[in-house]
């Protein structure tokens, strides 16, 4: 999907928004049937009053690069990803959901793995393929695995990358082993680049 | 993007003990879903940053506790509050019925100031709270979400529209954060081969179960 388009879908999704709004306040209709009275039960709307606090902040609309106008996505797929922790007792910590691609630079044809919490499009894992690291699976789940990656760029508070032992799930594992013939076959396709 | 662009905006979080709102946190902070309680004492305060289309804007939670047991608040959790977030959980009546007297607090010292209530762990089947008797919003002009931490439902709402809000009713919207770019140094092979044990303990530790999400 390109920029643009994503930017619309964005734009349409506000308007929903203001839609919405204007239905909260009117007040809810009288339900009929048992049915109904289910339905109203379960979430409820949105409600986004139209009051005006003035301008507090004072910031100009402008452009935030993602910074990967220069790749490709050549691989994209919904998935849960998770950390080891290590502080308390060893435990797996969420990490993010949403998804998980790999993208490749149109130069030079090196490959990276990047993923994305979903909604708030924050960066959950970044970092070359090398072709030394190495998927393990999961125990016990046929659609998980699992890899230690010494220097991760996701946080950008720690441009020189942190060390993490992550974990992620697919829903299938049909989805997760195409994950591995994926994540492999970059490995090898680096381990050429880098050999030149 | 210069630091200097950063825009730093107080956002005091109240609300009853237990209602989510380290959770809710947390969850934005680092994607982790922490189901124990662990009360907070006093206050935390942590920065949450959100790309939108105005440029980055850094939200300084301050995430007090709901336990008047653990001190209560003082007034300077709420000073120079620029904005608030007032949560409740849908699975608790007396946390609701308790927003009034988190609102009032908030507003003797931070007047007029945009305010969002939400209402969370709408992912908990066994809702008490129904959306017809969430009403208190409509009556201060607070917005309202239905949230959950743990599914993410309408999790970022809350701060885009507070940030629409503070920017003067700007249309907003998160925009993708700028990735860094990763050393491409090749690993060595043999460091890799040290780090075999560490990873084959953490493939016998099981992932936290998957809901009804199946991912």
């Amino acid at each position: 999907m390109s920029e643009v388009e994503k930017k619309e879908e964005v734009v349409e999704k506000k308007e929903e928004v203001v839609e919405k709004k204007e239905e909260s306040v009117v007040a809810p209709a009288e339900t009929t049937t048992e049915e109904k009275k289910e339905e109203a039960v379960e979430t409820a709307e949105d409600s986004e009053p139209n009051v005006d606090f003035g301008v507090r902040l004072k910031l100009e609309e402008t452009k935030i690069s993602n910074n990967e106008e220069d790749e490709e996505v050549v691989y994209d797929e919904r998935s849960r990803l998770f950390r080891f922790d290590t502080t308390e007792t060893p435990q797996w910590k969420e990490r993010g959901i949403g998804n998980v691609r790999f993208l490749k630079d149109k130069k030079t044809g090196k490959v990276r793995i990047v993923m994305r919490r979903e909604k708030v499009h924050k960066v959950c894992l970044n970092h070359f393929v090398d072709p030394n690291l190495s998927l393990e699976p999961m125990q016990g789940s046929d659609r998980a695995w699992t890899w230690k990656c010494p220097l991760d760029f996701s946080d950008e508070e720690f441009p020189n990358g942190v060390p993490e032992l992550f974990a992620i799930r697919f829903g299938s594992s049909e989805t997760a082993n195409k994950f591995k013939s994926t994540f492999d076959q970059y490995k090898a396709e680096n381990k050429e680049i880098l050999s030149k | 993007m210069a630091e200097s662009e950063q825009v730093q905006v107080k956002l005091v979080l109240v609300g009853d003990g237990g209602v989510g709102k380290t959770t809710f946190v947390k969850r934005h902070l680092n994607g982790e879903f922490e189901s124990r309680y662990i009360p907070t004492l006093g206050v935390s305060v942590q920065p949450l940053s959100f790309y939108t289309n105005f440029g980055k804007i850094v939200f300084n939670v301050w995430d007090t506790a709901g336990q008047e047991k653990f001190g209560g608040l003082r007034d300077g959790y709420y000073i120079q509050g620029q904005c608030a977030i007032i949560m409740f959980d849908v699975t608790s009546r007396m946390s609701y019925k308790h927003v009034p007297n988190w609102y009032s607090d908030l507003e003797r010292v931070c007047e007029n100031i945009p305010i969002v209530l939400c209402g969370n762990k709408v992912d908990i089947k066994d809702r008490k709270v129904k959306p017809s008797q969430i009403n208190f919003h409509r009556r201060y002009n607070l917005s309202y979400y239905d949230v959950s931490a743990k599914s993410n439902y309408n999790f970022e709402k809350p701060f885009i529209w507070l940030a629409s809000k503070l920017l003067g009713n700007k249309s907003v919207h998160l925009v993708q954060q700028p990735t860094l770019k990763p050393a491409e140094v090749p690993l060595d092979a043999g460091l890799m081969q040290q780090y075999e044990t560490e990873v084959q303990t953490a493939a016998a530790v099981p992932l936290p179960p998957d809901d009804n999400e199946d991912l």
